[in-house]
């Protein structure tokens, strides 16, 4: 469904200048630096797909977004989706794509919600039995009826972010980017926008993008992720082995039964230490965990042991660092 | 498609009613600013008799005419789309199938039909009836006016629209807007008549499209003698094409330059 090839995005940066004439110089100004907020991305995604697209603050997320939807041209690289380069045909694209930036609206600020849908109905040219299925169908979903005649400005973050889902889905498009569709949300808000996004896209089969700095959201959702930094793809592949190749190590709870004066065993080293209580880190690709507890029952008397498997958060956790400490290392 | 714009002019009809009470008390103020306005050019009248061809009964006409008309017109600048290319909000328009110049247009005929309805209408009575000023308005002429108005309003969306896309070059876009407003409400004669401007004026404003947003359905309205109807219609015609190409020309441009630098 969408094929991207060695897409570039670099934006130029003109430098400012302030005071009276500022205004005047800036219009004349050549001086620029480059960023390249997108630098040579590849990937491909078949129609019903549900991605994750992770990286730290300014990784080039929303750009590449940006690019998907139509509204950013690239510097470089090909890009078709079912088809259509998005940037020429912007209005075919768009009439089969929905979009939701959760940090702004997409809807007309000052109506009420079920203006805003009627309105769509009548853009996209929504027939009415699709309309009437699907408004029913958020209404049990997202519980959009609850707000319907309220106007888009007064809603809470919370149903805002329900009513620009509502609209994003609402003419069935095949293709939905979603970026940050759960940020700033609660607990509860987060679980239901994940419910209706799981939910749509295995009824309807739409392809779905998605971006989020709330790994609830991909563990919940995502069963492929593609992690980019600094405009790079750095993995793309089924979460699961994410986490099994990043996750780091597996972590080991001690409960000791007596006081020992050395604990180190061999193959594991001790990252925290409470009491009795012994918190062990070791990589998982050795022989398993079976030789550790064969040590620690040898040489010591224990009360309980716990494993823990590295989850989502700590996996992605541990990868920024290390992207933290390469970039860092960079610079010296 | 056709719906659409229907129904989004609708919209933005429906959504003035919200403001019944702010419309009452924009009435108010429109007659008060009417009598002082009235006063004043009648004064400037009996200082000079027969300026421009105004009479005390043609004044009238006038100031009750450009006082209907300020919200229509949106007198007091209008800055939508500006803000929403400095905010970047213009990117979600940018993401649904429909014209956006159209788009726009249909809201603004909503809003100008709500106001010419629930405002300019019932002023320009109000004012004619308390001034005792018959309006005598042939049904040809009431037609000429009508479309005369309808065009006026148009090429008054475009130049507002032209004014705003300056804020896809410019951060200061506000200033320059607030700029062209108050030219073109001077040159179009809504602050004094026209035919009060000294004759070298009045003769290189016919060469804009000024005119065409104010003076001419006036001129319409008050049946001056010798008034070439068809002649004035097609000038409004004539600077409707022009300003509908210029809005669409740099809509395109500016939207070209949005989207290959990202603002
Ligand atoms: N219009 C623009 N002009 C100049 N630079 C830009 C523009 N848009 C983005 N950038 C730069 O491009 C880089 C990538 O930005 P982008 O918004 O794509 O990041 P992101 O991955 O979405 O980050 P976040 O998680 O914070 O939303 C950043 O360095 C940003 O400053
Ligand atoms: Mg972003």
């Amino acid at each position: 469904m969408i094929v991207a090839k060695d897409l570039v995005k670099e934006f130029k940066i003109y430098q400012h200048h302030r005071g009276a004439f500022g205004a005047i110089r800036n219009m004349f100004s050549t001086k620029h630096t480059i960023v390249r907020a997108v630098d040579q991305i590849s990937f491909q995604i078949a129609a019903g797909e549900l991605v994750g697209y992770l990286g730290p603050n300014g990784a080039g997320k929303s750009t590449t977004i940006k690019m998907l939807t139509g509204i950013l041209v690239p510097t470089s690289g090909e890009l078709t989706i079912g088809g259509i380069v998005p940037w020429r045909e912007r209005v075919k694209h768009v009439r089969r794509m929905g979009v939701v930036f959760g940090q702004r609206t997409t809807l007309w600020w000052d109506l009420p919600v079920i203006e805003t849908m009627e309105l769509l109905r009548h853009i996209y040219k929504i027939p009415e039995r699709q309309y009437r299925r699907n408004m029913d169908m958020f209404a049990d979903l997202l519980g959009l009826s609850e707000f319907l005649n309220i106007p888009v400005r007064s809603l809470s973050l919370g149903q805002r972010m329900r009513a620009d889902l509502a609209a994003a889905f609402l003419h069935d498009p095949e293709i939905v980017f979603l970026d940050e569709p759960t940020i700033g949300l609660d607990v509860l808000a987060k679980e239901r926008i994940r419910q209706f996004i799981a939910t749509i896209n295995s009824e309807k089969k739409t392809t779905v993008i998605l971006t989020t700095h709330d790994l609830g959201d991909v563990a919940k959702l995502c069963r492929r992720v593609m992690m980019i930094d600094r405009g790079k793809v750095l993995f793309d592949g089924a979460l699961a082995e994410l986490v099994s190749r990043f996750g780091g190590e597996r972590r080991l709870i001690v409960d000791f039964a007596e006081e020992y004066d050395d604990l180190s065993i061999a193959g594991a080293r001790i990252v925290a230490k409470e009491g009795r209580k012994v918190t062990y880190a070791f990589h998982s690709n050795g022989n398993g965990v079976a030789p550790l507890i064969e040590n620690l029952s040898r040489n010591y008397k224990w009360a309980d042991i716990s494993l823990q498997d590295p989850d989502v958060e700590t996996t992605i956790r541990h990868i920024y660092e290390q992207w933290e400490g390469d970039h860092s290392s960079e610079y010296c | 498609m056709i719906r659409a714009y229907w129904k989004l002019a609708k919209t933005s009809f429906k959504r003035q009613m919200i403001y019944r009470a702010a419309n009452l008390a924009g009435i108010a103020t429109n007659l008060c600013w009417g009598f002082f306005r009235a006063y004043l050019l009648l004064a400037v009248l009996e200082a000079s008799p027969g300026v421009g061809g105004y009479d005390h009964d043609s004044i009238i006409i006038y100031t009750g005419f450009s006082q209907a008309l300020t919200a229509p017109l949106k007198v007091f600048g209008w800055w939508d789309l500006l803000r929403t290319i400095k905010s970047g909000e213009i990117i979600s328009d940018f993401c649904k199938p429909i014209d956006f110049y159209g788009m726009w247009y249909a809201r603004d005929c909503g809003h100008a039909v709500y106001q010419l309805a629930a405002r300019g209408l019932p002023l320009m009575l109000l004012f004619l009836a308390i001034f005792r000023i018959p309006l005598r308005l042939s049904a040809s002429m009431g037609l000429a006016f009508l479309i005369s108005m309808t065009l006026a309003l148009q090429v008054s969306f475009s130049w507002r629209m032209i004014y705003n896309a300056m804020a896809f070059w410019t951060l200061d876009a506000k200033g320059v807007a607030a700029m062209a407003n108050i030219v073109s409400l001077f040159l179009m004669g809504f602050i004094i008549p026209v035919g009060f401007f000294p004759p070298w004026l009045q003769q290189a404003v016919q060469l804009t499209p000024f005119p065409a947003m104010f003076d001419i359905p006036l001129a319409i309205l008050m049946d001056v003698p010798g008034t070439e109807v068809l002649l004035l219609l097609s000038r409004q015609v004539f600077w409707m094409l022009i300003l509908i190409i210029a809005a669409r020309c740099l809509l395109h441009i500016g939207t070209k330059k949005v989207v290959i630098q990202g603002g």
